[in-house]
């Protein structure tokens, strides 16, 4: 928990705070980095990389840390996929095994983009988000219910509400 | 998607949307400590929405998002003792604004501290010792001299201005 380690005397640079903040964390931000990694070998050169970047420039990423906003490892977590993901795309193109591509990005199609006039809000971001999860990132309902912190019959409604608006617009434009 | 909810006219319709393209916004990741706090359910509906915006033009994060709701309820892992020593390294001791004692790990080896202070004892021994023969020394020739000059007294009593009292003192 935050309230273990001295955060104040850790954004000073207090060597004894930052072995303990290491000590403390490396396991989560090493499964953080796991989760991203592809190819395991790069795991240790990845933790270091998360660990320079809150260190660095006089500790100005963890000075930005606000407890009464988020919790520690919630906050951890997003920056160390964060910068695993950055180095990763900084060091080479991604590869995936064609078996974890979602089918749908796997599709192809010729025809050529719409120049619609899209109405501003016609999905809610919720909506899009939702339609996204399930679509682009070939999602479970109940992943993207965990995943927002919500109820999968939620997902379910929030979907259908959005096909609607979807099939309305498109109907229109048609005729 | 594993629900039946009419699959195949769903996703025309989404990727239909998407080639518009709507769906999302791109640009600058918001802040992580955001990210986190939408990840915990506290921030406010227009965040929120702002947040959702941009997650669905950034599906990737959606899996951040996943993992850090599971980091914040489960336990926190070990990390191997390389990772650890690595990591810590990066801040050194002289690093550090407080500086009035060495950290414990910083210290030498017992055994070399009982050394070194073992010196310093005997060191100071030595030099009481050698002290105190030099001034017992001094002692004993001065208190010798002293002696030696009392009996030449006798032998030799030293002429001066008063040898006797009987005359008067020369101008």
């Amino acid at each position: 928990m935050a309230e273990d380690i001295d955060l104040q005397a850790l954004s000073r640079g207090d060597k004894a705070a930052w072995d303990a903040f290491v000590r403390r964390y490396a396991g989560l931000v090493t499964a953080a980095v796991r989760g991203v990694s592809r190819d395991g070998r790069d795991v240790e050169d990845l933790v270091q990389e998360v660990f320079v970047r809150l260190c660095k420039d006089g500790f100005r990423l963890l000075k930005t840390y606000d407890a009464s906003r988020a919790g520690l490892s919630t906050w951890l977590t997003i920056v160390a996929r964060s910068t695993a993901r950055d180095a990763l795309r900084r060091r080479q193109l991604p590869v995936s095994p064609i078996e974890a591509v979602p089918e749908a990005l796997l599709a192809t199609e010729s025809a050529p983009p719409e120049k619609l006039k899209l109405p501003e809000g016609l999905l809610s971001p919720r909506q899009a988000l939702i339609l996204s999860m399930l679509y682009d990132r070939d999602m479970e309902v109940g992943e993207i219910a965990e995943a927002l912190g919500v109820d999968p019959q939620t997902v379910r409604s929030t979907h259908h509400k959005a096909m609607l608006k979807l099939r309305s617009h498109f109907a229109t434009e048609e005729q | 998607m594993a629900e039946p909810m009419d699959g195949t006219d769903d996703l025309a319709l989404w990727r239909r949307w998407r080639s518009a393209g709507s769906g999302g916004m791109t640009g600058p990741a918001p802040d992580p400590l955001l990210l986190a706090a939408y990840a915990e359910d506290r921030l406010t509906p227009d965040a929120t929405a702002s947040v959702e915006a941009w997650l669905a033009g950034n599906p990737d994060a959606v899996e951040d998002l996943l993992a850090a709701r599971k980091a914040a309820s489960a336990g926190l892992p070990e990390a191997s003792e390389a990772v650890v020593a690595r990591a810590m390294a990066l801040v050194d001791a002289g690093d550090a604004e407080i500086l009035s004692f060495p950290p414990p790990r910083a210290r030498p080896g017992r055994w070399r501290l009982m050394v070194a202070r073992g010196g310093i004892a005997a060191s100071l021994l030595i030099a009481s010792l050698i002290g105190f023969a030099m001034g017992n020394d001094a002692y004993v020739n001065v208190a010798s001299l002293a002696s030696l000059g009392s009996t030449q007294d006798l032998i030799d009593p030293p002429g001066g201005l008063f040898t006797s009292f009987d005359e008067e003192p020369s101008l």
